[in-house]
């Protein structure tokens, strides 16, 4: 762990992979650090270039939210549950085809196409302006239920008992996104670009609100592709799920929480949270382990770890680098889909940072609970390219 | 590695939907589980804990997916007793059955349209006017990357009531939009244009 004091006496505590942070990278922890408001900044060791605000990062305010440190996809998590089945159920190619097939069916990229089911949940209580009420019930309501491209993803795993697990990475899709928008339009400029609400008025307390609405409906978003997945393995394969082992965690939230006597609105973009004895999900890359983790509640990194392996390449420079053969050869231990491979380049496991540096560089912030090896992955090409 | 040529080959490897009683554990703790989390920080499993003796049937109903499952998960699916392997033959059958003598594509797109006309019959019948409530949908062609919308006035209508309403379907463009895109699946809704035709209008047949 190092600690850098910026020039407005804002500490920032980095648990870093690698010796120091990229230009870019670095610029943007800069950026946060000196913006108004911002008292106290961890830099995780999955950080990456992010749009404003890098992704594995976190940042403490008093008075001021920052929309852009918590990110678009507002509410974007991990859920898991445990089948009461062993790896030996994905062993047959055939099984593997139909699941996958049934998932190509029901989980969709984009969105549904009969509208699911809407929970009471997301009624009460509802988004509060008139026009992301509307865009709710239209797009919203289509979107719930699907998982999204880019490294969204269902997984199939196997724990070290050998207990099949399933891992679904998802967020609050066009929703967020648009809520973000929403509220940016009407938040003040920093004077270092970022763009903030004042708390003490309406605009701020607006937009909490509305954020604490899209990760309920991130949470709901999963648990319907969960639900899905889980209906699936019991249609094809005769397991259940153990309801009890359901594990949702989202690393894209503001929070209000007490660190050193202080109260603060803690901004989470890519970071789960990690209180003492909190269970947080760690995802690898689509080739290696992914982590159930304790958190040890470490106030410097305000009780935070990363939420995953964190990229070292960007897109573009996956594709260029990685042919469809050395993607297969980096999935070799993995089932897949085969025809996505040349759409999933970019997602290479060689894309990203080696898991277990990651979570070597975090162990003051969590300790390694279950250990998920991944048997199944499930995802689309990125659409937005 | 699942590969390209066998994906589809499978089907004869499809199962009949588990109808098997449900035995959920409603336990509290489990070793690995024992502090789910969220944003607020609570147990998400807070309210399932409280059902220990529910029967199976009724741990069903208030089990984790409740509240995001359209139908009960224990109702017989249509295919439930069936040979797997009939099943799958009698579904090819059917599908060659269905694309004899058209592309599937061109399959696709006349369902595509359908799925827009209905959208904007029930959108014109529920609109705020009048007069969009009196119009009828005639067809729907495609026209390059958009769509043209052919619309017939009322019996009782003037053939003079072809440019009013014209420019009241204009004004209603983006709500229509709206409307279809709710309907379809499609990634990007297509844009719509107007033609009014006259009540006595008749389509000439080649």
């Amino acid at each position: 762990m190092s600690l850098t004091i910026t020039p407005g006496q804002t500490p920032v505590y980095q648990w870093l992979v690698e010796a120091k942070l990229t230009p870019n990278v670095q610029r943007n922890v800069e950026r946060l650090a000196g913006s108004e408001d911002v008292r106290h900044v961890a830099v995780l060791p999955d950080i990456h270039l992010g749009r404003n605000v890098n992704n594995g990062c976190v940042a403490a305010t008093v008075d001021l939210v920052y929309p852009e440190a918590v990110g678009g996809d507002i509410g974007c998590g991990y859920s898991a549950i445990a089948l009461h089945g062993s790896p030996e159920l994905l062993a047959k190619k055939e099984t593997v085809q139909e699941i996958l097939r049934r998932l190509y069916r029901l989980v969709p990229v984009l969105k549904q196409r009969d509208r699911p089911v809407w929970p009471a949940r997301l009624d009460t209580p509802s988004l509060r302006a008139e026009p992301l009420i509307r865009e709710s019930r239209r797009e919203g309501a289509y979107q719930l239920g699907s998982l999204g491209s880019g490294n969204h993803f269902v997984e199939f795993q196997k724990d070290e008992t050998d207990q099949v697990w399933i891992l679904v990475h998802s967020g609050s899709r066009g929703m967020g996104q648009v809520i973000t928008d929403f509220h940016l339009q009407r938040a003040t400029t920093s004077t270092t670009g970022l763009h903030y609400l004042d708390m003490r008025n309406d605009a701020g307390s607006a937009y909490l609100h509305d954020m604490e609405w899209a990760i309920q409906y991130a949470t709901v978003n999963r648990l319907t592709i969960l639900g899905r997945a889980v209906e699936i393995m019991e249609a094809v394969c005769r397991v259940e799920a153990d309801e009890a082992s359901y594990l949702d965690c989202p690393h894209n939230f503001a929070r209000r929480e007490t660190h050193v006597g202080q109260t603060f609105l803690v901004h989470r973009k890519s970071a789960n949270s990690a209180r003492p004895e909190e269970t947080a999900i760690i995802a690898g890359s689509a080739g290696t382990p992914s982590f159930i983790v304790r958190g040890r509640g470490d106030e410097r990194a305000l009780c935070s770890s990363s939420h995953g392996a964190g990229r070292l390449l960007s897109r573009t420079d996956a594709r260029r680098r990685f042919s469809a053969t050395e993607v297969r050869r980096q999935l070799e231990k993995v089932r897949f889909d085969d025809r996505a491979l040349e759409g999933l380049r970019d997602e290479a496991p060689a894309a990203y940072r080696d898991i277990h540096k990651v979570l070597r560089a975090q162990r003051d912030l969590v300790r390694q609970e279950r250990r998920l090896t991944p048997l199944l992955s499930f995802k689309y090409r990125d659409l937005r390219r | 590695m699942v590969s390209a040529n066998g994906f589809w080959a499978t089907a004869g490897s499809f199962m009949a939907m588990a109808n098997m009683p449900v035995l959920l554990s409603y336990l509290a703790e489990s070793s690995h589980s024992s502090a789910p989390i969220g944003p607020s920080g609570g147990n998400h499993l807070t309210g399932f804990t409280q059902g220990a003796n529910f029967s199976p049937m009724k741990n069903k109903k208030r089990g984790l997916f409740a509240e995001v499952r359209a139908e009960s998960p224990n109702q017989l699916n249509c295919e439930d007793g069936l040979e797997p392997g009939e099943v799958a033959k009698r579904r090819r059958r059917e599908k060659q059955v269905e694309r004899l003598g058209q592309a599937h594509g061109f399959h696709k797109q006349e369902q595509f349209l359908t799925q827009v006309k209905s959208a904007l019959e029930a959108a014109l019948q529920s609109a705020a006017s009048p007069l969009l409530n009196s119009l009828l949908v005639e067809e729907v062609v495609q026209q390059g990357g958009s769509l043209l919308v052919v619309v017939l006035l009322p019996e009782t209508a003037q053939p003079s009531d072809v440019v009013p309403t014209n420019r009241e379907l204009e004004q209603a463009a983006p709500m229509l939009r709206r409307e279809v895109a709710a309907e379809i699946t499609r990634k990007e809704t297509p844009n719509l244009g107007f033609v009014v035709l006259p009540p006595e209008a008749q389509r000439l047949e080649d």
